[in-house]
Formats: structure tokens, sequence, C-alpha cells
């Protein structure tokens, strides 16, 4: 998290070493680097998409507390822009190594296989590549109009924006739930054209959100520590603690709906991805999961006073974030046949997208002020208390 | 009954107006204040200096009895008590458990943690009579009116608490008598409690043991004597007596069309089947065959069964000259009135099904019996469609 004023040339250090570990990591193994593309720009895209969902749910409930915060969400939803040229290089060089049904044997086979000819019309690339268009379209539009419409409100001081906001952001629900379904279904699910969970999509919300809290938290967190945003106080941030609190819980049950149904019914068409992670390498993964993401956040939120205590938040947000990552990583790797990798590949993974990431957020840092200063309601949103 | 003084109440529009009073008040009168609102003010327990409720450690302790009751107990009676294997799962399959033990730690936390320790452990209710709720400030709290009153044990006590009361903008000032405490009272009526306990159980055990002295006596009449028809009984309401009614003579209720025919040779010589030979009756008749004969004839109709040696009939098999031969009519008859050790059917499958189960009977006959000309049929069609 850098000052808003200039970029730190650390990051891009960070970010250039990264990007020859990076373009190495494709000439050696290039599944293994579709892999690694795909958490990060996947891991990104949470963070942006929760960040876009909290900014829209604050507008549908009117909520006041999160408008001192507000700002925050708002900026993080900019890395929007950024992950669509990622998604597209992902798409150029991933699609063969990671998705079996890229391949021609499998285009040649789908049609008589009687588990995935009905599935056949959605494998193919173009229409691939335009789902992924479409989705990044309804997100650039929802971010131009909420996030873009708040920060020119700053100089306008435009009470009305409120207003589209609120009734824009009610259509949003649907659309993102559609979007993030797609995305959850062609990026993850498909890498097995067999296998399908109906939950899939919401299961991946559940990460989705949690990211956009857990970096807003850090986020928040950061600029307090540099003097900033000393309006918000711990009643503003027990709402995100809650909120970080419940989805820790609903993740939780997500998770566990999925595995029971599939492990309860034991059908060998949906089993087998779950044998798949609870056997060999895997499962001391699957428990690390279990307890990165759900039972160390719930014991360390349980308190009243955990979910507006900053230092608490900030480690469980940390915890959360790299929780996202584990459970792409659980969710992309193994489908690959592979056991847990972990080697010089993935340090230079994380250092580039660790790198690009904090570049790109210091260029959306600069967007607007701190505060909405233009909200109508931002004064009862400083006094609001608990 | 002479009543010493108990506390000073004074009224207070708005939240914020009665915390400023507590804060301007704490450090004179100390925890000899409370306050009475009409919904929870957050930060209240901070400016009165309360000590953090208990209740949230009370609804996690028995949060916790409850996940390890519910865990434990599904482990014991899986593993050991009664086990049933399902699904070929292990006998100690914990992820079905969880379900039930989530219920129970939400039961026991909520319940039995929040809801009882509340009421009964921190609020000490049943709280029967305290000397602030005779006053005329709580009837302005429970509309519209923030109170806050001061513990005194005497008239001097009362004048400081009025002029404090006072000087913190506190209006309608009034002074209670009684006895008791500020706050959560220790009035707790065990000796009440108990009479009512007693009382009921000696209630309880008069009905028995009049029920005892005269068993004709109707405890609960009104539940006993309904005026309603009970089926198989007498009842005065029809002439005849009977609860039940019976066709009117001459006709048949729909459905209900008795057999025409006795015995399976008769059957055979007086029934044809209505169904036509079409796909979707042969569709029809061998998911009923597989539902309901499958198990005991087997999937080729051959008498395998698929229970094994434990089931120690024999079913037959319907490749037989005899049963070849039979009759449309007579295999419908064995289908719905059953022979030897099988069951009749005609309660679990309508008369069409059972007609639709002869189609395939046959189909199945002519599979395992075919002759040169299915053979000469099957070789054409393959070579019909290239195949």
């Amino acid at each position: 998290m850098n000052d808003a004023r200039s970029f730190n040339p650390l990051h891009l250090a960070l970010g250039l070493v990264g990007l020859a570990g990076v373009a190495g990591a494709y000439f050696v193994d290039p599944q293994r680097f579709g892999a690694n593309w795909l958490i990060w720009t996947l891991a990104l895209l949470s963070v942006s998409l929760g960040a876009l969902f909290i900014v829209a749910l604050e507008h549908l409930t009117r909520a006041l507390w999160s408008i001192t915060l507000r700002r925050v969400p708002e900026r993080l939803a900019g890395l929007l822009p950024v992950l669509l040229p990622l998604f597209l290089l992902g798409a150029w060089f991933g699609i063969s190594h990671l998705f079996p049904w890229a391949g021609e044997e499998f285009q040649a086979r789908v049609h008589h296989d009687p588990h995935m000819h009905s599935k056949g019309v959605w494998f193919g690339r173009t229409f691939f590549v335009g789902r992924l268009l479409f989705c990044f379209a309804v997100w650039l539009l929802s971010w131009r109009l909420l996030a873009g419409g708040s920060i020119r409100q700053d100089e306008s001081r435009d009470p009305r924006f409120n207003l589209r906001a609120k009734r824009f952001s009610a259509p949003f629900m649907w659309l993102f739930a559609v979007t993030v379904t797609l995305i959850a279904v062609d990026w993850l699910m498909s890498m097995s054209p067999m296998w399908y969970s109906t939950i899939f999509g919401v299961y991946l919300f559940s990460g989705v959100l949690l990211s956009g809290l857990a970096a807003t938290v850090l986020w928040v967190a950061a600029l307090k520590r540099r003097g900033r945003l000393s309006e918000v106080r711990p009643d503003h941030l027990y709402g995100l603690g809650g909120l970080m609190f419940a989805f820790t819980i609903f993740w939780a049950y997500i998770a566990f709906s999925q595995f029971m149904l599939i492990w309860y019914a034991n059908l060998p068409e949906e089993a087998f991805w779950f044998k798949a992670r609870l056997t060999g390498g895997w499962y001391p993964v699957t428990i690390s999961l279990s307890l990165i993401r759900f039972i160390v956040p719930f014991w360390a939120l349980l308190g009243r006073e955990a979910k507006s205590d900053l230092g608490r938040l900030s480690w469980v947000a940390a915890l959360i974030l790299a929780g996202q990552l584990l459970d792409l990583y659980w969710i992309i790797v193994p489908e690959l046949g592979r056991g847990p990798l972990f080697g010089w590949q993935e340090l230079a993974f994380g250092l580039f997208f660790t790198g690009l990431g904090l570049l790109a957020m210091a260029g959306t840092m600069k967007r607007g002020r701190d505060l909405p200063v233009g909200d109508p309601n931002l004064d009862l949103g400083l006094k609001y208390h608990l | 009954m002479p009543e010493q003084p108990f506390a000073v109440l004074g009224l207070f529009p708005d939240p914020q107006k009665l915390l400023d009073a507590i804060g301007a008040m704490r450090v004179r009168f100390g925890d000899k204040l409370e306050a009475y609102t009409p919904y929870p003010i957050h930060g209240i327990e901070r400016a009165l200096g309360l000590r953090k409720s208990r209740l949230g450690m009370i609804a996690l302790v028995m949060g916790v009895l409850g996940m390890l009751a519910a865990f434990g107990f599904q482990a014991w009676v899986f593993t050991t008590d009664y086990q049933i294997r399902f699904g070929g799962k292990p006998y100690f399959s914990w992820a079905s458990f969880i379900p039930v033990v989530f219920e129970v730690t939400v039961l026991l936390a909520a319940i039995a943690g929040a809801t009882f320790g509340m009421l009964s452990i921190l609020n000490r209710l049943p709280h029967l009579s305290h000397p602030i709720l005779r006053s005329d400030a709580i009837k302005r709290v429970t509309l519209d009116r923030f109170a806050l009153a001061v513990a005194v044990s005497d008239d001097q006590e009362a004048m400081t608490a009025r002029s404090a009361l006072e000087a913190a903008g506190g209006t309608e000032i009034e002074l209670v008598r009684g006895s008791g405490r500020v706050g959560a009272g220790s009035l707790f009526p065990l000796k009440g409690v108990a009479v009512v306990l007693v009382l009921c159980a000696l209630a309880a055990g008069g009905v028995w043991q009049l029920s005892r002295l005269w068993p004709e006596l109707p405890v609960v009449a009104v539940l006993d004597e309904q005026p309603k028809l009970v089926p198989q009984r007498e009842h005065a309401f029809f002439a005849d007596g009977q609860s039940m009614r019976s066709p009117v003579p001459g006709t048949v209720a729909r459905g209900y069309l008795p057999p025409l025919h006795q015995g399976a040779e008769e059957a055979g010589e007086l029934l044809g089947n209505p169904l036509p030979l079409s796909r979707k009756v042969l569709d029809r008749g061998r998911r009923v065959y597989e539902i309901n004969c499958l198990v005991c004839h087997g999937s080729l109709g051959d008498g395998k069964k698929l229970l094994g040696e434990a089931y120690g009939a024999a079913p037959a098999s319907f490749h037989t000259v005899a049963l070849r031969e039979a009759p449309d009519g007579a295999l419908f008859h064995v289908i719905g009135a059953g022979k030897n050790n099988m069951a009749g059917y005609a309660p679990e499958i309508p008369a069409p099904d059972r007609w639709a189960v002869v189609h395939y009977l046959r189909v199945l006959q002519r599979s395992q019996n075919a002759g040169d000309e299915d053979f000469e049929f099957a070789v054409k069609r393959m070579e019909g469609t290239g195949r």
C-alpha cells in the first residue's frame, strides 16, 4: 500500500524481478505457468470485484457506517481495467494448457459422450473469450457508474448521484451474480469438463466478497498508519469486521454443503473432484484450507471487541487474502493431475503480481479524495455510532 | 408497612442527554446509578461502568457443550451402539454428523445459553415485583423517555440525589419508596416457584388417583368425545347405525371395478391385452418391471434373483414353454393376484401398468428365445444404419 503521491520504486523492482521469473516459468513449464497466472489474476479479480460489490451494497442498503470507508473499495475496484489485459493474456497463453476442452481430441469426442454432449456448445475458444468480455463489460460499466460517479461527486456535489447509484445497484446485484457464476464455471469448473457443482458460483462469490472486505481493511489500516482517514473510528470498522465474520461462516457453510452433498451421494462423475483433494499430498492442503479460511478467522473474530479492533482485523484480513490464494491454488492445481507444487515459479509469480498489484493500486489511490466529500450523507456517516 | 426511600428517578428526553448526565454524575454516585431506556443504547454500559456481561461466555460454553455432545453421541451411536452401514461409508463418517452438530450447537448456544442464561441467571427472572415498577417514570420509559435512577437509603441521600439530577438536566424527578436493589434485584421468588411446583404435582397426582378410582371418569372429555364420524365405529348419525357408507346399489366406484373372471385360466380365456404394442407402452412396461419385478425375476426374466440365496423362494423364469405359451390374460391375472410365494401386485400396480408389463414380458421372452427371422431382422437393421 503505497502513499498516494508517488509510486514506490521498490514495488517496481519487485515486479521486474518477478517478471523475469514469470517469463522464464513459461518456457520451463507452460502448464504450471498457466495455473499460476490463473491463480493470481483470479485473486486480484476477487479483491477488485469484492470491493465493487461492497460499494453497490452500500448504495443499495443506504448504509451510513461505510460512507467514511467507501473511497477505499471504490479505489480497489479500479484494478478492474488493469485486469482485463491480464485475463486476455491468460486466455492466450493458458487455454490449451489448462482446459481439456480446448484440445481437438476432446472436441471430436464431446458430441458422442453421453455425459458431455449437452455441454458441447459451451466449450469453444471464441465463445469462452466472448463470455469473458461480456463479464468485463458489465464490471467496467458498473465501476464507471459507481466509483467514477462518486469521484465526480467530489467536485459537483450533486446529490442526485446517490439516487442514480441506488437505482443502479439493484440490477447490478443480478448482473454480479450472473457474471461471477460465469467466471466460476468458465475459468475454474471447466478445468474438469465433466465435473459440476451447482453451488460453485456461490462458492467463488463468498471468496470474492471476503477478499474485497479483507483488502479494504488492510488499506484502511495502511492509510490510518499514515495519519489519513482519521475520521474512521472503531464504530465504522465494526461493520467491516462483522461482514468479514459473517462471510467467513458463509464460506464454510457453502464449502461444506458442496463437499457433503458430493461425498454423501458418492457419484463417480462428481466424487473424483474431492477424491483428488482428500488423498495424497493434497489432503494436508485441504485441512490447512479449512483452518485458514474458517477455523482461525472464526475464533479470531468471534468476540465483539475483535470486530472493531484494527490490529486484530488487519492480521485476520491478511489471513483471509492468503486463504483466497490458497483456495484458488487448491481448486486449480489438482485439476492438472499434479501434487502440491511450490518452487521458484510460484515465488516469481508472487513477486510479480504483488508488485504489479501494488503499482496499480498506487495509481488508483490517486483518484478522488480520501473521503467522499460530495456525498450528502457523509456527515451522518461520520457521526455514526453503534 | 413504612417504606424507606429506594431510589430517585429523573427523566431525560434523548439518549445523548442521558449519557451526558451519567457522565456528570458518575464520579459522585458511582455504581449507585442505573439507567432505564426504551431500547438498548450502545455505549451506555461503558458510561455506567458496567463490567462486561457474562452472557457471551455462557452462550459460548453452552454452544461448545452442544457441539461436543452432538458429535460424541452420534459417534457413539454410529460406531458402537447401533451400527448401520449406509452408502458403503465407514461407521465413523464425521461429515454426516456435521449438520446435527451444527443444529445442536446453535440450539444450546441460543436457547440454553443466551435465552435461559440471560433470563434466569443474569436477569434473575421470574422477578415478580420491583419498586421501580411502581414509579411514574417507568411508564414514560416504556414510551419515549430515558430515566436515570440513583439508589438512596435515607431522606438525606434522596435530597442530594434530587439536586444532582436537577443539575444534570433531569425532569419530573420523583422519589420511589420500597425495598430491593437498584438494577437487577434479588427478589427471586424461590418460595413462590416452589409453591407453584408443589401445587402442580398435587393436582397431577390427584387427577391420576381419581382416574384410578373411577376409570370411566373422562379426564379430557372435550377431546375424547368429538362430534365426528370415526371409521369402523358405530354411530347414531345414520339410520343404520354405521359410520361408513356402502356404495349405492348397482354402482361401482371409479377404479374399483371388481375382476370379471376367476382364476388364471378363466382370465386367459376372457381377457386380451387392451394396450397397443408401441414403444411408449413398452418403455412403461419396462420401467414398472424394473421397479417391481426385476429384484426377484431378474433383468432378463430368467428368475435369477438379485436377492441372493438369503431369500429362499425360487422365482419363476418366463422362458419356460408353459409361460411362453400362456395367454396374456393369464399373465395379467398372476401379476395382480400373485402365485405361490409371490404376493399380488394389484394394490401397487394399476391395471394399465400391469398390461404394459405383460407386453414387456413378451419382449423379454422373445429376446431370450430368438428365432432365425429375428436374427435376420437384426442383421438387416445393422446394415441399414451402417454400424
